[in-house]
């Protein structure tokens, strides 16, 4: 039954039928995918839960009464958590209602661009001058939508 | 040592997939997972299983031969722990102590009251939420019964009208003063009640879910009534009693007075859903 590529099955003449090839080959592809990254996803899950069960929502309610500083701490919090984006999702959800949407896009935004893990892998590849630039750009831009954002929905969470 | 390094190498993934396939079987067969997810998402997690069985088969056929290093054991452990979780878990939803954390002391009713989506156009009649439970919310809302005489002149208590709290939240008026009969779990001596009302008041509550536990919302009701101290907390209690409004500070919090209380089993969906 090795026949073809990701372990296709033989059709008559010795090769796989094309379809199901291209089906076990992207089987094959995401299970290296669920396997590579499949424990961010419950690294994130699990802050998460952790957020949802610890932390008093009373506490947000004068935070987001502030213009900015919602949108300031998610943005920390994308850099500090190092999650992949769809546990980035999975945060963000936690916090609806909590903080206002801005700051929930924020979250979003900057989690799959920058985040520790990355700042890693990039000082592999660039120069200083290089991953400063990018960060920079980065935080400038995420910041200009979320207050754009802000100012066009309000405290809309 | 290589031998059971390769063996592990070959074989982990695939021990993995078995035991996500039949964890997700278990609580799809079950329903266990109505516990933290939208009845609907049953689909969702048929299609994981079968997306697994996918892995499986091409994890059974594929040919390389990786090793089982230090960092390939910590991602299966990670990997595992959901298992371990839905192992412990059964039973369990959302409770008090979510309430507690998510709770913001009683809500004001009647702010988010459904409108005609064109000027002239009838208000809905189907409630903006659902209980799924059969026994509740299958009477037509808009049509309550009022009191009635009995041959004897003595007045008759009114049926009650079958609501859930989030009914009351974006209908007040259709209910206020009016006999209602709900189900919730119970909280006694909320710190935030007593804080806001000076006295204690039993409340009692239900999430609403639009995708997950994750976001859920507790919607409240306080409850003016005597119940039974063998209620404690987080019990499920059908309550009945008159819906009327009652003014907390500049907020217009929904009340059930003069309440009767009773311990009920768990309703098969213990979310209400938009």
């Amino acid at each position: 039954m090795r026949g073809g590529p990701g372990g296709a099955p033989a059709g008559p003449k010795g090769t796989p039928s094309p379809f199901l090839a291209k089906l076990l080959a992207a089987f094959r592809h995401a299970a290296d995918d669920f396997f590579a990254i499949g424990h961010f996803l419950v690294i994130g899950a699990f802050i998460a839960a952790l957020a949802q069960t610890y932390i008093d929502r009373k506490l947000f309610i004068g935070l987001s009464a502030y213009p900015v500083l919602p949108s300031l701490m998610m943005i920390a919090l994308a850099i500090l958590l190092n999650l992949c984006s769809e546990a980035d999702a999975f945060i963000a959800a936690s916090f609806r209602g909590l903080m206002p949407l801005p700051a929930q896009m924020a979250f979003m935004l900057i989690g799959p661009m920058f985040d520790l893990k990355l700042l890693l892998m990039y000082q592999g590849v660039f120069r200083r001058r290089a991953i400063a630039m990018l960060a920079s750009l980065i935080l400038a831009a995420v910041l200009i939508a979320v207050l754009g954002m802000g100012i066009v929905l309000g405290g809309t969470k | 040592m290589n031998a059971l390094n390769r063996l592990l190498g070959r074989w982990w993934r695939l021990l993995l997939c078995l035991a996500w396939i039949w964890a997700l079987g278990g609580i799809l067969q079950n329903e266990r997972y109505l516990a933290f997810l939208r009845p609907e998402f049953g689909y969702v997690i048929g299609l994981g299983v079968f997306v697994l069985l996918g892995f499986l088969v091409t994890g059974i056929g594929d040919a390389r031969q990786p090793g089982f290093d230090i960092p390939c054991a910590l991602r299966a452990s990670i990997l595992c722990l959901p298992l371990a979780h839905l192992m412990n878990a059964q039973g369990v939803s959302l409770d008090s102590y979510a309430f507690r954390n998510r709770f913001l002391g009683p809500p004001s009713v009647g702010m988010t009251a459904p409108q005609p989506s064109r000027p002239g156009e009838p208000l809905p009649t189907e409630p903006p939420f659902s209980d799924r439970d059969a026994t509740i919310g299958s009477e037509e809302p808009s049509d309550p019964p009022s009191s009635a005489a009995t041959e004897d002149g003595a007045e008759k208590i009114p049926e009650p009208i079958p609501v859930t709290i989030v009914d009351l939240y974006y209908s007040p008026g259709i209910y206020e003063g009016k006999r209602v009969r709900l189900v919730g779990m119970l909280q006694k001596n909320d710190a935030r009640v007593k804080e806001l009302l000076g006295k204690d008041m039993l409340v009692v509550f239900r999430f609403v879910i639009n995708c997950c536990a994750a976001d859920a919302s507790p919607a409240a009701v306080l409850v003016d009534g005597d119940t039974s101290p063998d209620i404690s907390d987080d019990t499920w209690v059908e309550v009945e009693g008159v819906f009327r409004i009652q003014q907390v500070e500049e907020q217009r919090a929904p009340m059930i007075d003069h309440a009767t209380l009773k311990a009920i089993t768990p309703p098969r969906h213990p979310y209400l859903l938009p």
